[in-house]
Formats: C-alpha cells, sequence, structure tokens
C-alpha cells in the first residue's frame, strides 16, 4: 500500500501503485519526493529523462512504454541514450515505469 | 508474427470504440504484430486536427495518434469515398495517411490475417 | 475467402453499408441479431443477394421471420463455427 504523499502542506492523490492520479499536481520539487521513494538520487541525466517522458506525455497523451521510450530517446538525444541498457542503469527496476512515476504521469499500459 | 488491420469506422467522441482501436494497435504493435490501421466512414474524423476532447469530459487519445511511428506502425490507410462523403480533405488531417479506394481498402482487408473492427 | 458478419440493423448502423462496400464477390456474408432485419427490405436484399448469403437460424425463428426468409440459407450455431474455419478470416463489423 502506498502512503500518502504530503507535499507543501497539501496531500497529494495517488494511485495503489504510486502514480499520481493528476499530472497537474507535479512540480519538479514533488519529484525529488517520489524519486526517494525509488531510492534514486536524481542526477541532470535522470532528470533529462524525466523531462523527456514527461514532454512525450504532454503531446502524445500516453506514458512511453519502454520500447517506445527508447526509440523516442534515440531519435532525439542520440543512439548513447536511446538504449535500454543506459535507461535501466539510470532506473534499475525498469525506465519507463520509475521515470513516468517520478514524472508524475500515469502508468504505461504495458510496462517492463 | 500476425498482420492484423484496426478498421475504425466509428466516431471519435460519443463513444469509446476509438480509443480502444488504438489501444489495441499499440499494445499489438508493442508485441511485435504488424499493425495496420484503416479509417473508413464516420472513423476518417478521428484524423481531424484540432480536436479537444477534454472540453467535453473525453480523454485526448487522438494526440496519441502522432505517436504511430513510434510504434513501427507505418501503415495508415484511409478511405478517399469517406473523406469526399464528410467534406474532408489531405490537409485538414493531423497525422501522414494514404488515401486510398475502394479497391485498395478490399485487398488490403484481404491480405491480412485478422481484422478488428471499431 | 472473407465471412462478413453483421449483427445490426441497417436502420441503426452502417456496418452492413461498409461490409458491402468492401466486401469481394467471393465473400460470405451471416447476418445475425438484428442484422437479419436487413432481408425484409427491398433496397439491402438486392444489395446482398450476389454474395454467398447466411442467416443464423434462431434469429430468424425468434423474430417470427421463418416464412418470410424461406429461401435463405439458415444455419444453426455448430455450422457458424464450420463456415468462421473455412473461412480465411470472419470479419465483424
Amino acid at each position: 500500500m502506498v502512503n500518502p504523499l504530503q507535499f507543501n502542506g497539501a496531500e497529494i492523490a495517488r494511485d495503489h501503485q504510486g502514480y499520481l492520479n493528476d499530472l497537474n499536481d507535479w512540480q519538479p520539487e514533488l519529484a525529488l519526493l517520489l524519486a526517494k521513494e525509488e531510492q534514486l538520487e536524481l542526477t541532470p541525466a535522470h532528470w533529462e529523462v524525466i523531462n523527456f517522458v514527461r514532454d512525450f506525455y504532454l503531446e502524445y497523451k500516453t506514458s512511453p512504454a519502454i520500447r517506445v521510450l527508447v526509440k523516442a530517446i534515440g531519435q532525439a538525444l542520440g543512439p548513447d541514450k536511446g538504449n535500454s541498457k543506459y535507461l535501466y542503469t539510470l532506473f534499475p527496476i525498469g525506465p519507463a515505469k520509475q521515470a513516468t512515476k517520478i514524472a508524475g504521469l500515469p502508468k504505461p499500459a504495458k510496462c517492463i | 508474427m500476425k498482420k492484423l488491420c484496426i478498421l475504425f469506422r466509428s466516431a471519435p467522441q460519443g463513444t469509446v470504440k476509438g480509443r480502444e482501436g488504438l489501444d489495441l494497435a499499440l499494445l499489438s504493435a508493442s508485441f511485435e504484430q504488424e499493425v495496420s490501421l484503416v479509417f473508413v466512414d464516420e472513423g476518417v474524423l478521428h484524423l481531424l486536427k484540432d480536436q479537444q476532447p477534454e472540453l467535453i469530459g473525453g480523454k485526448d487519445y487522438i494526440s496519441t495518434f502522432k505517436a504511430l511511428p513510434l510504434y513501427d506502425i507505418e501503415s495508415v490507410f484511409v478511405c478517399k469515398q469517406s473523406l469526399a462523403e464528410y467534406g474532408l480533405s489531405h490537409g485538414l488531417l493531423s497525422i501522414p495517411v494514404t488515401v486510398v479506394n475502394d479497391e485498395a481498402i478490399s485487398a488490403h482487408l484481404k491480405s491480412v490475417d485478422e481484422v478488428l473492427v471499431f | 475467402m472473407i465471412l462478413h458478419h453483421i449483427q445490426t440493423s441497417p436502420n441503426r448502423d452502417n456496418a452492413l453499408k461498409l461490409c458491402l462496400r468492401y466486401a469481394c464477390k467471393e465473400d460470405a456474408i451471416l447476418l445475425s441479431s438484428d442484422g437479419v432485419n436487413a432481408l425484409l427490405l427491398r433496397q439491402w436484399a438486392m444489395a446482398l443477394s450476389p454474395f454467398k448469403l447466411m442467416v443464423l437460424k434462431d434469429d430468424v425463428i425468434a423474430r417470427g421471420l421463418t416464412e418470410r426468409l424461406s429461401n435463405v440459407c439458415l444455419i444453426d450455431y455448430n455450422e457458424f463455427v464450420a463456415q468462421a474455419l473455412l473461412h480465411d478470416k470472419v470479419i465483424t463489423w
């Protein structure tokens, strides 16, 4: 069960897996809290992916599954970053799963 | 790998059919199936630019059609006659599509393994 | 060879119209549920005439249409399954 998330004196609503119910509740400072739950220390490389998936969602209105995330990042940021090895190094439990959660997005439909 | 054709014949707002069809298409493509989309009749309205489904309480799955190339869904066909019936021109459409006649659609339906209608 | 399956009345839905637009002459058409009502209307009966046509028997009997539709090929559920396997695919419109 996911604990309620307290942020700036307000309680942020989440689903049972810890994804925000409303992506408009998200702010970069909130990402730090979400990352802490995932036991991740956010580096600029993490932020690049988090911002990428957030922009992806705002454009396509869907959270990218891993295969699509790899392809889209490859097109935008080059093959060094558009591969699952690099992304799993940053987000060991699953890049699509963890990056979308920290970015305040719904869970991808097919999520590895 | 199966050749799967998802055919959209229902209008975008008002029912969830289009969204279900798109979800199935993306999911099937993620499982490495060869997916093609065909838009006919009122289904062609999915392709109109500048839709704002959220205004009437719907989810904006229309924007997700722009992501088709990222899912390796390259075959997107639209019925020429249906476009004409609804007075739509190529320039009003939001994504790149191939406009085809009835015979080409018949041939495509014949060539794939499964056709699912939404 | 495709088996096109129509379940809705042509007065409520475009399924039959679209099926006829894209069907090839070697395809077969199966009517069930309110789809069987199409055969009572001259324009649709005519449009269907070039195709191999089947109608689900129980839907005809249930609607009291057995006599009206005495010259069409009525099939039961087992024959429906057999036909589905006989054709390359079924498209349910």
